[in-house]
């Protein structure tokens, strides 16, 4: 029966808030003719119509808030520790499919082997990984049109509960609305539980946007909570800032900007206020609690080569730490990562290769800069 | 926005859901890779296909 | 911390300076943090970072 829903049609429908599309005009019926209604289509039509007039562009996801400065200029996911060493083998680019083994020592994050399998065409993603202990992570991402995907993220593992998260992102002509569920289910005594995050943020200037984001968390047993956060980016096409003010009591700051072509800073600021139980010093019983602030400060900058991308950043905790990518060879990289702790005197390594090797003609031909048919690829065609 | 199961289809659900599970752990990837070559022009073989090596 | 639970002090307690009381406050991180955002956002866009860039 799926087979016949016409669910792909989705952008075909006429959605005022779609870039590029335009209302239709209402037909003259009973429902548009009556006074209420003509009305309401009039305001309707006035404010989006007014909406396309103020050049409004889209702000981003809510996800995405930050990610100049959390993903990109700051450490973050490159930090890893340990030896490591990634095999990818390409087998095509249109549709894009690869397999990568992993292998990882001394690193408490990545297990020691990992087998990765992805598969994407214009529309659809699809990866698995399975690591040593047979846990899966899966991940299906279906963009209905471009301005809307649905998104499956899942975990299993044995003696565990599965974690399944779904996802439904919608990017309008000026807004962005998300919507995520973790482990929805209606089997406890028919109540829903799990959690649910639904978010918007809406431009209100072409520099300004601001968004909300609202949680909903139940789990058996015990009563439901409910969070409100705000969300807050201003893009100054030389800079960028965002803020965040989180429900569990936290403030997230950051702020980018692009130095020069190859090179670009960031600094992040986040403070935790949380309540910490006052011990009595002597029945060690509670008596109380004291509210806590805790904050952390950093400030990194990326500088892009032509064979190799270097990160350093250093907090006020005293940790600085950087992370070398360096290409070899066209298909060989080399990964360096540092961190050296100067309150507490430690120090975290990590060294890795990757690999990249071709499944097929093709993409030999690519590896040297060539495309099918044996002719120089061009940028775009190289980017890809 | 109570659905009320009845132990007995509450059950079922969970019995499916479970089988669900164990289906969508096993052939995931496997799923994924049939996909992948079915798309590419060559074919691999599974050696090929798994192998970290480059094969054309 | 002082006598209101009825604890008697081994030592008389060392008078504790206004800095000092302000580290342990609550109010001390988040000053800190604040201030340190400040500065590292003016250093980002100050031209000691366009001096970073490699020529």
């Amino acid at each position: 029966m799926s087979a016949q829903l016409p669910l792909g049609d989705i952008s075909k429908l006429a959605i005022p808030t779609l870039p590029g599309m335009q209302p239709p005009k209402p037909q003259p019926g009973f429902w548009s003719s009556n006074p209420v209604f003509s009305y309401l289509n009039d305001v309707y039509s006035s404010v989006s119509e007014h909406r396309r007039s103020l050049g409004l562009n889209n702000p981003g996801t809510v996800e995405d808030l930050s990610r100049e400065v959390s993903r990109d200029v700051l450490l973050g996911q490159y930090f890893f520790t340990g030896l490591r060493a990634d095999l990818t083998k390409n087998f095509s680019t249109n549709p894009y499919f690869q397999i990568t083994h992993s292998l990882s020592i001394g690193s408490q994050m990545m297990p020691p082997y990992a087998f990765t399998s992805l598969y994407a065409t214009d529309d659809l993603v699809a990866q698995g990984t399975l690591d040593n202990n047979f846990a899966l992570n899966g991940r299906v991402h279906y963009a209905w049109s471009k301005n809307n995907i649905s998104k499956i993220n899942s975990h299993i593992a044995k003696g565990q509960p599965a974690m399944v998260q779904l996802e439904q992102d919608y990017q309008g002509h000026d807004f962005s609305f998300n919507i995520k569920s973790l482990n929805p289910s209606f089997l406890d005594n028919g109540e829903f539980s799990g959690d649910v995050y639904a978010s918007l943020l809406q431009s209100i200037s072409k520099k300004l946007s601001i968004g909300i984001e609202a949680a909903y968390s139940r789990q058996a047993q015990y009563p439901p909570d409910a969070a409100i956060s705000y969300l807050a980016r201003y893009n100054a096409d030389k800079w960028i800032a965002s803020a965040q003010i989180k429900a569990q009591g936290s403030v997230v700051a950051s702020f980018y900007r692009k130095v020069a072509e190859n090179v670009s800073a960031g600094i992040e600021t986040q403070i935790l206020a949380s309540m910490r139980p006052i011990t009595d010093p002597m029945l060690g019983q509670t008596i109380g609690v004291e509210p806590v602030m805790e904050g952390v400060t950093t400030i990194g900058a990326k500088y892009e080569f032509r064979q190799s991308v270097f990160r350093g950043q250093i907090d006020s905790d005293g940790k600085v730490s950087c992370c070398l990518e360096k290409k070899i060879l066209p298909t060989v990289s080399v990964l360096f990562s540092g961190e050296l702790d100067h309150l507490k005197s430690t120090s975290r390594l990590g060294l890795g290769l990757q690999f990249e090797t071709a499944g097929s003609e093709e993409m030999i031909l690519r590896q040297q800069g060539l495309d099918a048919n044996g002719n120089p690829l061009t940028l775009e065609q190289a980017a890809m | 926005m109570a659905y009320n199961f009845s132990e007995e289809s509450k059950e079922r659900i969970i019995k499916v859901l479970g089988a669900t599970r164990t289906m969508v752990h096993y052939t995931w990837v496997p799923f994924i890779l049939y996909l992948g070559w079915k798309s590419t022009s060559n074919k691999p073989n599974l050696i090929s296909l798994f192998s970290p090596l480059p094969s054309a | 911390m002082n006598g209101v639970y009825g604890i008697p002090r081994a030592t008389k307690q060392e008078p504790v300076s206004r800095f000092q009381k302000f580290k342990e406050s609550p109010a001390y991180p988040v000053v800190l943090n604040v201030s340190l955002f400040a500065a590292g956002v003016w250093f980002i866009q100050s031209e000691i970072m366009d001096l970073m860039v490699p020529q």
